[in-house]
Order: C-alpha cells, then structure tokens, then sequence
C-alpha cells in the first residue's frame, strides 16, 4: 500500500480551484474530482461495511449523490471531508434500511476485507494484518469509521470532526475509545489462538499494541 | 492527531495504515463514472424547491414549468374577473 495518504497531499489551493469548477458545472471537473478521490472513497466504504458487494451499491451512489450535489458547493468547502461525508451517510442509510430487512438482517455482521497482492502488502507481517482486519471488522460503526479516518485515510482531527458531525474533543474522545477497544479485541484474539500467537516472532506488532505504553 | 500520541498508539496507527488497499475494479469505475455524470447538471438546468414543504424537483425544465404555471394562473384569474364583471 502507499502507506496513509494524508489529506494535506490535495493543498486548500487545489481544493478551491476544482470546487470553483464544479460550482460552474465546468467541463470535466466532475472527472478530476473522481479521478482524484475514487480509490480513498471505495477503501473507506470497503472497510466500513466489511462487504464488497455493499461497498459496489454505496459506492456508486455516494458519486451519484455528488454528481447531484456539485453544483451547490460552497465557496471553502473542502472536498474529500465532503465525499467522506457523504459516503458516510449512504453506509448509515443503507444500516437503517437493512435493520427493517429480516431477509438481509443476517448479512450485518462485516467480514474481514481480504486484501489483494498488493507487493507492498506481503512486505508487512501475516499474522498481524489478519489479527488487525479481523479485530477492525469486529468493532462497532462508530469505532471502525474513526479509526479509518484517522489511521488509514490519514485525515487530521478537525476534518474528520466534519465528516462525523462531532466536535474536535469528542472526535479525540472517540478516536481513543476506538483504539481500546481495538487493542483489546486484538489482544482476545490472540488470547483464543495462543499456540499460533504466543511465541510467534511474526506476532510481536500485535503484541506492541496489545501494550499501551 | 496533532497531539503526541502514545507508543501503542503509534504502532496501532502505522499497523492500520499499513493495511493493503483493497483495489476497486477498473469496469467497475468506469460505470460508476458515467452513471454519475449522468446526474450532474447542466448549465442552465433548474432547480424547483419549495423547502417548508420538504419538496424539491430538479429539472432542466424548471423555467418551463414556472412559466406554465404563471400563465395558468393569469388565464384563471381573467377567467374569474370575467365571471365577476363580464
């Protein structure tokens, strides 16, 4: 993987330019948004409903809520707070929807994203990222979506604090929670596979969290 | 996080950042792309909104049903006038 993409990476500048583009239904602007922002927005909403097949249905209408919606951007809006917004949104929609669905109900529980052969990605321990996907899967929505934001999309605390309609404090007071729980349900997994885990050198990551310093 | 984060917190943060990305399939994309394009507005495309109503129409013929409906309204009150004085 190309490690966490900070969101400083798009400068306010550039920000600016395309929303002014967008704002004047400008030939090809919509393009560049996608081009530029597709590949975060399908990893977060991956990761978030845990299925690919609820990531595709999210994904292509969270473009389809912003190609409606581009036009109206405010003048300062930061735009990838804003699709993370609303790619939220469709995930919390699509939850409450299914709530109702007896038939889909089952389907809830999120499974493990394996990942593909990313090169880079063998590069990092086995062990870990399955005890890592498997305790990030198993955390609730609130916990999992802060997470991601922040560690694996890389974003700071007040754009993150946008996207999940908190305030700075309470985005921090989340984001530690998430990490504890994190921690634990990593350190109950080891716990139920203590052959694999325990003297395995290739576990020391995990268990470097399973220690708070 | 602009605070100093503990050591357990950094290793978790680099751990999940280190999570291989999950790639999104090219034909996928593509059709995501163009179903969305399909839904962005065209310039001079309008926009009917009555917000105390919860109600909002998006159409390019915005203009045409406005007028549509200013006509009709003139034609029913000369209709009415006419009734009352003609």
């Amino acid at each position: 993987m190309s490690g966490a993409p900070a969101s400083s990476t798009i400068s306010a500048a550039d920000d600016a330019a395309l929303v002014a583009q967008l704002r004047g239904q400008e030939r090809g602007a919509f393009d560049r948004l996608y081009a530029l922002h597709h590949a975060r927005i399908w990893r977060f909403l991956l990761r978030l409903s845990g299925r690919r097949d609820e990531a595709e249905d999210l994904f292509q209408e969270t473009w389809v809520q912003a190609a409606r919606h581009a036009h109206r951007l405010e003048l300062g809006s930061r735009l990838l707070p804003w699709l993370f917004t609303i790619a939220r949104n469709q995930h919390r929609s699509a939850r409450r929807f299914l709530l109702f669905d007896f038939r889909k109900r089952e389907n809830l529980a999120v499974e493990p994203i394996s990942g593909p052969s990313d090169p880079e990605a063998l590069l990092l321990d086995l062990e870990e990222m399955r005890a890592l996907e498997e305790a990030l899967a198993s955390l609730g929505d609130a916990h999992r979506e802060v997470l991601l934001l922040a560690h694996v999309e890389g974003m700071a605390s007040p754009d993150i604090a946008a996207v999940l309609s908190l305030s700075d404090e309470a985005v921090r007071k989340r984001l530690s929670r998430a990490r504890t729980e994190l921690r634990e349900r990593i350190e109950a997994q080891a716990k139920r596979r203590p052959v694999a885990a325990a003297p395995d050198e290739r576990v020391a990551g995990v268990a470097k969290l399973r220690d708070p310093a | 996080m602009s605070s100093p984060e503990p050591l357990a917190d950094h290793a978790l943060s680099q751990s999940l950042a280190g999570l291989p990305a999950p790639a999104i399939d090219g034909a996928f994309s593509a059709r995501v792309l163009r179903k969305a394009r399909g839904e962005l507005r065209q310039p001079g495309e309008g926009t009917l909104s009555i917000r105390g109503l919860l109600f909002s129409w998006e159409t390019a013929l915005a203009p045409a049903v406005v007028l549509l409906a200013g006509a009709a309204y003139t034609v029913g009150a000369i209709i009415q006038l006419a009734a009352i004085y003609g």
